[in-house]
């Protein structure tokens, strides 16, 4: 009778450790995001824009973010200089674009690179 | 109620106070991230991983105070900034710790660089701003007379003052000052108990700590003789862990004339653009050391820079001219398989 009471115990002593183990587990592998473009507007989180689609995004008349086929681009800028419509277009994670004149960042975030230099 | 499902009962209910207690001893990190515009005249981004926005919020606030603080002390255009007072009066007493830190490190490099990086060229450098603004070259003789003020030997410190000898020399601290604004607010960070964070101030990055699923931050190196083509434009990419990367590059800030490019880096001795590189990136512990030798480098001989990088135990990726790419041994070592 003993005996079987200690295996019951054992064997609750295991479910307890595997359910913890499998939750544990579970919860630190949430990380999966798919790429995107954060638009900020004088550092506050403006907008994001999934890469996947092709969309355009009026920032408060200053300027426009783009997205086509999965490259962002700048177009409509209200700035005198203009510098921001003439970058490349960007696609990598960590790659920017800014507007210094209106505070205006847009980055692409991802899982492959943290930064782009 | 069956003894089977008391069982089952007790052992979910156990469960649940175990992940907690495990879970709740480390808190889930989220990543955060945020940028800012307006220090340095370039974009900087702050992504690190914690507990909670507010944690994430003060050491961001921290990180960019530090660098508002730094910009004001560093900016050759802003008429508040020590340097401008330094350049207008050849003369600052009392001087800031950072601008004494920094003019020291400066005539250092310039030894240390046979002097191809000089942060006493700034009237050679400021005729550069000027003509990059305007899409055209300097006028060659404006140029030879702004090089007979580039003597570094002619700013002195002496005690908490610098003196400098000739009025119409001028500091210029672009080629050190992002990187050691970049320490400095990494600083802020760790100070406000962050362990795990990446700072880019413009392309200076410091990267601290590992990221909680143990993985390393991870900076791409673009290339520099593909433009838009999406799938070729990286060239490496680089595990950074308590280390800085910084590349000096003729694409970015640069500009054309006539179609043809030139980089934003002069070189001391010929008063024009370094032509020998298309990029050079250096990896070192501080990244005031990388960011005043990615400069230095960019203007010497692959002998003498391969030599200098060794005794400074900094990691270094060349692209010369013609597209040929050459890495340190310890380059390579960091490079992400």
């Amino acid at each position: 009778m003993k005996k079987s009471k200690y295996i019951a115990d054992f064997a609750l002593f295991c479910a307890v450790m595997l359910i913890a183990a499998v939750a544990l587990i579970a919860g630190r592998s949430v990380r999966s995001d798919g790429t995107s473009a954060v638009v900020r507007l004088n550092s506050k989180e403006y907008a994001a824009l999934s890469l996947n689609e092709n969309a355009k995004l009026d920032v408060e008349g200053l300027l426009t973010v783009a997205v086509e086929n999965g490259e962002v681009y700048i177009l409509n800028a209200q700035c005198p200089d203009k510098l921001c419509e003439r970058h490349s277009r960007i696609s990598k994670s960590g790659e920017t674009i800014a507007c210094l004149p209106f505070g205006i960042t847009v980055e692409i975030v991802g899982a492959e690179y943290d930064a782009l230099i | 109620m069956s003894k089977t499902l008391k069982g089952l009962l007790a052992a979910a209910c156990a469960a649940v106070v175990l992940i907690t207690m495990l879970s709740g001893c480390q808190m889930p990190l989220k990543r955060y991230s945020i940028s800012y515009t307006d220090t340095f005249d370039t974009v900087t981004v702050f992504s690190a991983y914690c507990s909670s926005y507010d944690e994430f919020s003060e050491a961001a606030n921290a990180v960019h105070t530090e660098l508002l603080r730094l910009h004001s002390v560093f900016d050759i255009y802003f008429e508040t900034s020590s340097v401008y007072k330094l350049n207008s009066e050849s003369k600052l007493e009392s001087a800031d710790k950072e601008l004494i830190e920094l003019t020291a490190l400066g005539k250092e490099y310039y030894n240390l660089s046979g002097g191809k990086l000089n942060i006493a060229a700034g009237s050679l450098l400021r005729l550069w701003h000027q003509a990059r603004a305007e899409d055209v070259l300097p006028n060659a003789d404006a140029l030879i007379k702004a090089a007979e003020h580039i003597d570094i030997s002619k700013v002195a410190i002496s005690d908490d003052d610098i003196i400098i000898s000739d009025p119409d020399l001028t500091l210029d601290f672009g080629a050190l000052a992002k990187g050691y604004a970049a320490d400095k607010a990494a600083e802020k960070a760790i100070e406000c108990g962050l362990t795990s964070f990446l700072l880019d101030l413009g392309g200076n990055i410091k990267a601290v700590g590992k990221k909680p699923d143990g993985e390393y931050w991870t900076v791409g190196i673009k290339n520099p003789d593909v433009e838009g083509e999406v799938d070729s434009q990286i060239l490496t990419a680089v595990n950074a862990l308590d280390v800085s990367v910084v590349t000096s590059g003729d694409y970015e800030r640069f500009f054309e004339v006539d179609g043809k490019r030139y980089s934003h880096i002069i070189d001391p001795d010929t008063f024009y653009p370094a032509q020998l590189y298309r990029s050079v990136t250096v990896i070192a512990a501080e990244s005031k050391i990388a960011d005043a030798l990615s400069t230095s480098l960019f203007c010497m001989s692959l002998e003498d820079g391969k030599a200098l990088a060794k005794s400074l135990d900094a990691q270094v990726m060349w692209v010369t001219a013609d597209g040929i790419c050459e890495k340190t041994e310890g380059f390579i070592e960091y490079e992400k398989k």
